[in-house]
C-alpha cells in the first residue's frame, strides 16, 4: 500500500494557493531527495538552502522508516524583491521498507517539462546497480563525495573507483564537493589571467591546502589534467584549519618566485602575484544553495569532473 | 598566444579587466537614479572586483562627501558594513569644471595608469564636446595598450548632420570601437529575448516574412508627461526623443536577418541593413503616413494633469509633438509589402511598450461565427515583460463557435528569479568592452537619414499637430493610419 500521487498533487495545488495566492513564480525543477532516515536531516539541510532562490517541487523520500508508512504535503513561500512568491512544494513519503525509493512510486510526481534532479546519498554502488528504477527518471543526479566518503567503509581509492564506474555507465552526475571547489579553481585561474598567462611556462610546483580528502583528490586531479604535458610537481596538504569553502594554493616558478591565493572568507580570495601585486577578488558563491541554484538553472554535467576524478 | 589552462572549462564569468569608471555628472539625476545603483549591483553580484569609481563635478566635495552622496543613492540596497566599506572606499571625487583643462590634468593624475578607463558622460549633450576634447587633450582618450572607452547617452545629435558632426568629433579623439552609444531599451530582458526567440526556436523563423506576416506594430506609450525635462523636450519632441532611437532599434531587431554569429559587429551589421532598407518618405508620404500630436489637459490615474503647453518651462504656444505615429516599410526581400506601424506618446492612458507581430488570416474562414481575428505574437517590453501568442480556439459547448485566447509567458513568474535592470547589463558590457547592445555610428546615421525628412516636414508645419486628451489613446486621427493598412491599433 503506497500513497496516491493524484491525491498528493491535488493537495499540493490547494496548499500552494493558500500560501501564494496567484503571485507565485512558476516552478523551476523537481528535486528528489532520496535518503535513509539517518541521513534525511542532512539532505534536507542541503535542499533547504535553495529556499528563496528558486521555486521547486521537493520530493522527500525516506525508506526504512521505523514509523511505518506516511505521506503528506505542504507548501511554503518566500517573497523575492519583486514581491513574488518563491515557493517550495514539499511531498514527504516515508515507508517501512525501500518502497519510498522506487521510481514507480514517486515518478508521477515529477513536474514533466522541468528538470528533475535526484539527490543521492545511498552510495555510488547502489547508483550503478540502478536498484530503484530511478536514475532514468531524472535528468541529473547529485552526489556529495565528501559526505559520502565519511560514511564509506572501503576508503578513498575504492570510492573513487565506484564513482568512476557510475560516470562510465553514463550517469549524469554532479558532485557537490567538486562544485564547492569552483572558487579555488576560479581563483587559481585568476593568477594566470593576462598579463600573467606567460608565467605558466615557468610553473614548477603547485602546493594545495584544503581540509577535506575528497576535495584534495579532486583538486589534484584537476590540476594534473590541466598541466598535462608540463613538468609540474603537485604537493597535497590536508590542513584542518580550512573549512568547506576555503583553502590555499601556491605556485612556485623556476626562478623561485611565488604566486599564491588564499580563501578564508566566502566569495572572497586574496591573490598575491609574483611581482608583488596583491588583489582581493570576488568569487562565485560556493554555498550549497548557490550551487543548487546553478544546477537548477542549468542541469548539465561538467566534463572536467570526470577528468579530475 | 599562451592560453590560461586553468580558465578552460570554467563556467563563463564575464568580467572586465581592471578599470576605472569615470563619471561626468557625478551629482546628477542619471548617476544617482541609474548609474550608481547599477554599478553597486554589479559589485554585490561579484561581477567586478578590481576597480575604482571616480566622480567628476563642479561641487566642492571631498571624497567623503561624494561617498555620502553615493550612499544616499544606494539607500534601497541596505548595505552591510562590509559592503559599505568595500564599495565606498574605492569611490573618489575630483572637483572641476568641464571646460577647465587644468581640472583634467588633476583627473589624469588621479586615474591609475595600469587599468582600463571607461568615461561615462551622464551629462546634457551640449557638454559632450568639451568633455571629450579635454579627455583627449589630457591623454585619457587613447591609452594603448589599455582601453579607454566613452559612454554617451541619447540624444545623439538633433539631426543627421549633427549626429555625423558629433560622430566625426568623437572618432577623431576615440576609436569607433571605444564609443558606446547607450540606448537603455536594448538592455531590457525582453528586447534581448527578441533575437533568442527568433533565432533560438526553429518554429517561428519560417513564418517571419511577408508570406505570413500582415504587419508589425510597435508601441511605446507613457503615462508620464514631460516632467522636469521641458527645456530638452521642447527642442526634441517625440520623434527625436523616442522614434529615432528606441522605436527604430526595436524595429531593426524584429526585422533583421540572422547574424552569422552573436558577436557585436555581426549583430549590428544586420541591424544597420534594416535601417538602411527603410523606405524613405517623401513629402506626400509624410503627409499621408505620419501623424503628430500634443496632449491637452486630462485625467491620468484619477488625477487631473495639465496640458503640455501648461507644463513649467514649456512655451504656451509650443508646437512640439508629444505623440508621433507613422507607417513605414522595410524594402527587403523578406519584408516587402509588410507595413510597420509605430507610435509613441506621453500622457497616454496606459504605460505600454510592446511589439505586436500580426499574422495573416487563414486563407479561408471556416468559422464565420468566430470572435477573434488573425494570430498575434506580442513581445511585452514593459510592464509585465513577456510574450503572448493569441490563437483562435473553440469555445467549449455544443456549437462550433470560436474565439481568441492568449498563451502567456511572463518573465515575472516564468523564471524563478527577477531580471537585472537594463542599466546593469549595459554598464557591465561597457566595462567589458562588449558593444553588441550599443548602437554603432552607422546605425545612428541610418536612423537619422530616415527621420530627417519627417523632422523637416514637421518643423515646416506641413503636417498638422493634433491635440489629444491626456489619458486617452492619442489623437483620434491616428486611427486612420492603422485603418489604412487594414487594421487598428492594439488597445492601450
Amino acid at each position: 500500500m503506497y500513497p496516491k500521487t493524484s491525491e498528493l498533487e491535488q493537495e499540493l495545488m490547494a496548499r500552494l494557493k493558500e500560501n501564494a495566492g496567484g503571485n507565485a513564480r512558476a516552478m523551476s525543477a523537481t528535486i528528489i531527495a532520496l535518503s535513509s532516515k539517518a541521513h534525511a536531516e542532512e539532505v534536507d539541510r542541503w535542499i533547504e538552502s535553495l529556499m528563496g532562490r528558486r521555486p521547486a517541487r521537493l520530493l522527500h523520500l525516506r525508506g526504512y522508516s521505523k514509523d511505518g508508512l506516511h505521506s503528506w504535503s505542504s507548501a511554503r513561500c518566500a517573497l523575492d524583491r519583486q514581491e513574488r512568491g518563491i515557493c517550495f512544494e514539499d511531498v514527504y513519503i516515508e515507508t517501512p521498507d525501500d518502497g519510498a525509493y522506487q521510481g514507480r512510486i514517486w515518478g508521477p510526481l515529477i513536474l514533466r517539462e522541468l528538470p528533475a534532479i535526484l539527490v543521492w546519498t545511498l552510495g555510488p554502488e547502489a547508483l550503478n546497480s540502478c536498484e530503484y528504477d530511478c536514475v532514468e527518471r531524472v535528468d541529473l543526479t547529485i552526489i556529495n563525495g565528501s559526505w559520502d566518503l565519511k560514511h564509506y567503509k572501503r576508503g578513498l581509492a575504492s570510492y573513487r573507483d565506484a564513482v568512476h564506474g557510475a560516470l562510465l555507465a553514463s550517469n549524469p552526475l554532479v558532485d557537490l564537493t567538486w562544485e564547492q571547489l569552483l572558487p579555488l579553481r576560479y581563483a587559481l585561474s585568476r593568477l594566470f589571467d593576462p598579463p600573467y598567462t606567460q608565467d605558466l611556462d615557468q610553473l614548477r610546483d603547485i602546493s594545495i591546502r584544503v581540509s577535506d580528502p575528497w576535495a584534495l583528490h579532486l583538486l589534484k586531479g584537476w590540476i594534473q589534467d590541466r598541466t598535462r604535458g608540463r613538468t609540474v610537481h603537485i604537493d597535497e596538504i590536508l590542513d584542518p584549519s580550512y573549512t568547506d569553502f576555503s583553502g590555499a594554493i601556491s605556485c612556485t616558478f623556476s626562478d623561485g618566485s611565488v604566486s599564491s591565493l588564499e580563501i578564508r572568507r566566502p566569495k572572497m580570495a586574496e591573490l598575491r602575484y609574483r611581482d608583488g601585486k596583491v588583489l582581493q577578488v570576488n568569487l562565485p558563491d560556493s554555498s550549497i544553495g548557490a550551487i543548487l541554484e546553478r544546477i537548477v538553472d542549468s542541469p548539465v554535467v561538467d566534463p572536467l569532473y570526470k577528468r579530475a576524478i | 598566444m599562451e592560453q590560461n589552462i586553468f580558465a578552460e572549462g570554467l563556467p563563463v564569468r564575464r568580467r572586465p579587466h581592471p578599470f576605472t569608471l569615470l563619471v561626468f555628472g557625478a551629482s546628477g539625476d542619471l548617476a544617482n537614479r541609474k548609474l550608481y545603483p547599477a554599478f553597486f549591483s554589479l559589485y554585490r553580484e561579484g561581477a567586478i572586483d578590481d576597480w575604482f569609481l571616480v566622480g567628476f563635478g563642479r561641487r566642492p566635495w571631498s571624497d567623503t562627501d561624494y561617498r555620502q552622496e553615493i550612499e544616499k543613492a544606494l539607500a534601497g540596497f541596505r548595505l552591510t558594513d562590509e559592503e559599505r566599506q568595500g564599495f565606498l572606499e574605492r569611490c573618489l571625487y575630483v572637483q572641476g569644471d568641464i571646460d577647465d583643462q587644468t581640472a583634467y590634468q588633476r583627473l589624469a593624475g588621479a586615474i591609475r595608469t595600469d587599468r582600463d578607463l571607461v568615461s561615462y558622460l551622464a551629462v546634457p549633450p551640449e557638454q559632450y564636446r568639451p568633455i571629450i576634447d579635454n579627455l583627449h587633450r589630457s591623454g585619457l582618450s587613447r591609452r594603448s595598450p589599455l582601453s579607454s572607452r566613452v559612454v554617451v547617452e541619447k540624444p545623439f545629435g538633433r539631426s543627421g548632420q549633427e549626429a555625423e558632426d558629433l560622430n566625426n568629433f568623437i572618432t577623431e579623439r576615440y576609436e569607433e570601437s571605444s564609443v558606446f552609444r547607450i540606448d537603455h531599451y536594448l538592455g531590457k530582458e525582453t528586447v534581448q529575448n527578441i533575437a533568442v526567440f527568433r533565432f533560438g526556436n526553429g518554429i517561428f523563423e519560417p513564418l517571419w516574412n511577408n508570406n505570413y506576416i500582415h504587419h508589425i506594430e510597435i508601441t511605446v506609450a507613457e503615462t508620464v508627461g514631460v516632467e522636469k525635462r521641458a527645456s530638452y523636450y521642447e527642442q526634441s519632441g517625440a520623434l527625436r526623443d523616442m522614434v529615432q532611437n528606441h522605436l527604430l532599434q526595436l524595429l531593426a531587431l524584429v526585422a533583421m536577418e540572422p547574424p552569422t554569429s552573436f558577436i557585436s559587429d555581426m549583430v549590428r551589421d544586420e541591424k544597420v541593413k534594416v535601417l538602411r532598407a527603410l523606405r524613405p518618405l517623401n513629402d506626400v508620404d509624410i503627409l499621408a503616413n505620419t501623424l503628430r500630436g500634443q496632449y491637452k489637459a486630462g485625467l491620468i490615474d484619477g488625477q487631473h494633469v495639465p496640458a503640455y503647453r501648461e507644463e513649467p518651462g514649456v512655451d504656451p504656444n509650443s508646437q512640439t509633438e508629444t505623440y508621433a505615429a507613422l507607417v513605414t516599410h522595410v524594402d527587403s526581400w523578406r519584408w516587402y509589402g509588410v507595413p510597420f506601424i509605430l507610435r509613441t506618446g506621453k500622457r497616454l492612458g496606459r504605460r505600454v511598450s510592446e511589439i505586436a507581430v500580426h499574422f495573416k488570416k487563414p486563407a479561408m474562414n471556416l468559422f464565420p461565427q468566430a470572435f477573434g481575428g488573425a494570430n498575434q505574437l506580442v513581445f511585452r517590453i514593459q510592464p509585465d515583460e513577456g510574450l503572448t501568442l493569441y490563437l483562435n480556439t473553440k469555445i467549449p459547448g455544443l456549437t462550433d463557435r470560436s474565439r481568441m485566447v492568449s498563451m502567456d509567458f511572463l518573465y515575472g513568474t516564468g523564471f524563478g528569479h527577477p531580471s537585472p535592470e537594463a542599466y546593469e547589463r549595459l554598464l557591465l558590457d561597457a566595462l567589458i568592452g562588449d558593444s553588441t547592445l550599443y548602437t554603432r555610428r552607422d546605425e545612428v546615421e541610418a536612423s537619422w537619414a530616415f527621420i530627417d525628412p519627417i523632422r523637416k516636414a514637421w518643423d515646416a508645419g506641413s503636417v498638422p499637430l493634433h491635440l489629444y486628451e491626456a489619458g486617452s489613446s492619442g489623437p483620434i486621427a491616428a486611427q486612420g493610419l492603422a485603418e489604412r493598412i487594414g487594421d487598428h491599433w492594439r488597445r492601450l
